[in-house]
């Protein structure tokens, strides 16, 4: 393979200007747009963006070092505090490299139950993203219809995981608790209701031309740009590349299920939207599947009384909702982790937006952030 | 261990039978090819690690960037992070890259030893751009210089943080917990 050389980052300071045409904006930390509190420095050239810098760091919280004093049952939770809108992946990612290092088998309910869940998380997280990216460009209609779809899922997860947030569901060697009652019955409802509201979803913003004028050709990130960044999730599926840790790495059930990896080339914001859009149909197939095979059984495998993470390196990646999330650990034969570190999706998908916004307008940072979907605790950890 | 005693030695304490650790499972396939692919590419530069867990080669810490390159250009084009393991005891920092590729996954560790004072490394980010990144945030956590790097300046942290504080000696002088007895 021919190597092609890399264009080399070149961050925009942040120092004096070296012409007094040219000025610095402060996009955040506290701006409607970002959010959450991310930092966006712009040196902008009247309406055009000359570079970006993003300023990272305001909700740093130190998880990995936590990580380090806290047993890895204890760590849990606080996957939950990652990227909260992926909660139940990153649950998931966390018991992998667990599960790996104790070498634990999942019972065949929980993982069918943890499909499920991941899969509702990924709709409720792709609803919020369509509503405040409608938010974001102007129409605020989008928001509340995206919000009162994502009540329903908000209440399945209330329902059984006995919060809606921070589910703090899956755990090393299976989930909490088996569903309650009217799981199967709930989650069918919401299928129902849901599957036709996508097509409605699609004519209001996606049939819009204000919203096609403005994401068309808008933020295009490259293939090669992409991978070369670590770019994954949607935001590399609408550059051209087929990468979804489901199908190319698959853990879990994924193997059993058929589903199709949506992608889209243009690598622009339209292209982004279209692939979330795709993806919530899909993932409404993968979790009507994994119903209807869902076996009796128990829900969770049985774990030593202390548990020791045997020494070595252990991995556990899945598919999140913004991309694929790592979850690293460093184990010493104790009972607690010796390092714990966290791949984050929006991470590495957010270093792509100095690179992709060079050129564009004001207004258009506001597209390709939202479309980028960053969740910024994930970013600071 | 020594070896397993005759039966009559039943004057011998029998060793508790928790304590012998569970036979390695058989060698995954999959892993075999890896080792075997990456022997290829890297050649008697790197070492197999014999730890458990992620397949994982040790390299001297000047072969990075070339280890890296070739790496690159066998088609390992995702680099999925680069982080640092304190080992004080050792005296060392084992910088970690976790590489693997967009068509099947595979995935592996290279790993090399830093020392402790005055750890230094060349940059990676010539090679994947998204080290740029990650080789800031060890640079912030751990104080790893990394040679050549275009912006090599905290990223989580402020700018004027004292010390890197996923160093195993770092003390949080700022959210000192007293440590009770219960």
């Amino acid at each position: 393979m021919e190597l092609k050389p890399i264009p080399n980052p070149t961050p925009t300071d942040t120092p004096t200007a070296p012409v007094y045409e040219d000025y610095f904006v402060n996009m955040g930390p506290q701006h409607p747009s970002t959010h959450g509190v991310l930092r966006l420095v712009l040196k902008l050239e009247g309406e055009t963006v000359l570079g970006l810098t993003p300023v990272l760091g305001y909700v740093h919280r130190g998880i990995e070092k936590m990580g380090e004093a806290m047993t890895v049952l204890q760590f849990t939770h606080l996957t939950d505090r990652l990227d909260y809108l992926s909660a139940h992946m990153n649950n998931w990612g966390w018991s992998l490299a667990v599960e790996q290092a104790l070498g634990i088998e999942v019972p065949a309910r929980a993982e069918h139950i943890r499909v499920i869940m991941s899969e509702l998380a990924r709709i409720s997280s792709h609803q919020l993203w369509w509503g405040c990216l409608g938010m974001d460009l102007g129409a605020f209609t989008p928001f509340l219809y995206g919000f009162r779809d994502r009540e329903r899922v908000n209440d399945i997860f209330e329902k059984t995981c006995g919060a809606r947030l921070t589910v703090n569901y899956i755990r090393p060697g299976g989930v909490t608790a088996d569903v309650e009652e009217d799981f199967a019955k709930d989650v069918r409802a919401f299928i129902d209701y849901f599957t036709p509201v996508i097509d409605e979803y699609e004519t209001l913003v996606g049939g819009n031309i204000i919203f096609q004028e403005r994401t068309k050709g808008v933020g295009v990130l490259g293939a090669d740009l992409a991978r070369s960044l670590g770019c994954t999730g949607p935001t590399l599926r609408a550059s051209g590349v087929c990468y979804d840790v489901r199908r190319n790495r698959p853990y879990g059930i994924y193997p059993k299920l058929d589903f199709l990896v949506p992608i889209a080339t243009e690598g622009d914001s339209w292209a982004r939207y279209k692939v979330r859009i795709a993806e919530m149909r899909e993932s409404l197939l993968i979790i009507r599947q994994a119903l209807d095979t869902m076996p009796d059984g128990p829900v969770r495998a049985k774990l030593p009384v202390i548990v020791k993470v045997p020494a070595g390196r252990w991995l556990g990646r899945v598919e999140a909702a913004r991309g694929e999330i790592g979850f690293f650990l460093v184990g010493d034969g104790t009972d607690k982790p010796w390092r714990v570190k966290v791949r984050s999706p929006n991470f590495s998908n957010l270093a792509a937006l100095p690179e992709i916004i060079k050129g564009c307008r004001v207004a258009d940072v506001v597209a390709v952030l939202s479309t980028l979907d960053v969740v910024v605790p994930c970013i600071d950890r | 261990m020594s070896e397993p005693t005759a039966p009559d030695a039943a004057a011998v304490p029998a060793a508790p039978p928790a304590a012998t650790p569970a036979p390695p499972p058989a060698p995954d396939p999959a892993v075999v090819a890896l080792r075997e692919e990456v022997a290829r590419i890297l050649g008697d530069t790197a070492t197999p690690d014999s730890a458990a867990g992620v397949p994982a080669w040790r390299v001297d810490a000047t072969g990075v960037p070339d280890a890296a390159r070739r790496l690159r250009a066998a088609g390992f084009d995702y680099l999925l992070f680069l982080t640092a393991v304190d080992r004080p005891a050792e005296a060392k920092f084992e910088m970690t890259y976790l590489i693997t590729r967009f068509d099947d996954g595979r995935q592996l560790a290279l790993v090399a030893d830093l020392p402790r004072e005055a750890a230094e490394i060349d940059t990676v980010s010539g090679i994947w751009a998204g080290a740029n990144w990650h080789e800031r945030e060890t640079f912030d956590m751990f104080g790893i210089v990394f040679r050549g790097h275009p912006y090599l300046r905290r990223i989580l942290l402020d700018g004027d943080w004292p010390g890197h504080p996923l160093r195993k000696d770092y003390v949080d002088t700022l959210h000192d917990v007293v440590k009770r007895p219960y």
